[in-house]
């Protein structure tokens, strides 16, 4: 036990750079939800770098958006406060199988068909973070 | 000229063309460990998982061991050639996913050998964390300038560093493991890389 122990922990160093490399993430991780907290929450649907479409997420009625990317048509659904990929041209379904995401700052991406569904808070801190 | 000295000459010029038995051996080796990055490579691909923003980075291992017994440029050859020959296989040959493998592939195994060479006390373990770090950080940097033009892109970045830090220093252990394991039973080893006495 005490050897797996010390085969798992590495050594001085690898512990100061694991402490040093969770430090930066826990940093930037926080800077990020502060620059995307606030606001009314939107979700962005975007074609490569064009914004095709932006709605509320928790808007009174069901949205069903069809967004035409590189190689075809991705279906986007958001209702009761969820947005998901319902439809996608794309072989390897995973931004269907990513499901329904809600919170401010997560994301859906189809990547062969160059789409991204993107939850965003306050549109200020969002500017402040594209510059 | 005698046909003694004729015969000399050539096989003088023999011994200088052709490769010694320890080029060979390398070489060999060094294609053992392509095809064993390959397999996994491709099983990799066919796992269920995060899709392909993620993956356990378990190929990462054979660079590792490349590093250790064979050398870093052997290392960095191994990363891009495993990335270009996986795809092959998988038909992925010049997709946006292999891109993305390829810069984060060759962005680990740089950051990799930098490590192996300039810190010191540092294990296989830290060199591996280090790799998965930037390996992911360089993914996300690549698909935001050549793809998905989107900086709101990076929102997604450090819980997915996070999963890479923990994948990297298991993927380190194993790699760790293996090596001191090839140690033992290969003493020979240690005298080919005088670098591996660092890890």
């Amino acid at each position: 036990m005490r050897g797996l122990l010390r085969r798992i922990s590495g050594t001085w160093t690898d512990r100061l750079l694991l402490v040093f490399v969770l430090a930066a993430i826990v940093f930037g991780w926080m800077h990020i939800r502060q620059l995307a907290g606030g606001g009314e929450v939107m979700v962005d649907i975007y074609r490569g770098q064009t914004l095709l479409a932006e709605y509320p997420l928790h808007s009174a009625n069901p949205v069903h958006f069809v967004a035409a990317g590189e190689i075809g048509e991705t279906d986007i659904l958001i209702a009761d406060g969820e947005v998901a990929i319902s439809e996608s041209p794309c072989t390897g379904k995973q931004c269907i199988r990513a499901g329904h995401k809600h919170r401010i700052g997560d994301m859906l991406v189809c990547l062969p068909n160059r789409i991204l569904v993107s939850i965003r808070g306050d549109a200020k801190a969002f500017d402040a973070m594209l510059e | 000229m005698s046909a003694s000295h004729q015969l000399s000459a050539v096989s003088q010029t023999c011994a200088t063309s052709r490769p010694s038995l320890e080029d060979l051996h390398r070489k060999a080796q060094w294609m053992a460990l392509l095809m064993l990055a390959v397999g996994i490579h491709v099983l990799e691909s066919a796992l269920p998982g995060l899709g392909p923003w993620f993956k356990p980075g378990l190929a990462n291992i054979v660079t590792l061991i490349a590093l250790i017994m064979l050398g870093p440029k052997e290392a960095l050859m191994l990363a891009v050639a495993r990335v270009v020959v996986g795809a092959l296989f998988i038909g992925t040959l010049f997709t946006p996913t292999f891109i993305m493998s390829l810069s984060g592939a060759l962005a680990a195994a740089l950051v990799m050998l930098a490590a192996w060479r300039s810190i010191p006390g540092i294990s296989l373990i830290g060199i591996s964390l280090l790799g998965a770090v930037a390996h992911m950080l360089v993914q996300f940097v690549t698909v935001e300038a050549l793809f998905i033009q989107q900086t709101a892109l990076f929102y997604l970045l450090p819980p997915f560093l996070l999963v890479a830090a923990i994948t990297g220093w298991l993927n380190g252990v194993a790699a760790q493991y293996i090596t001191d394991h090839l140690r033992s039973t290969r003493p020979a080893m240690e005298e080919a890389v005088p670098g591996a006495a660092h890890g």
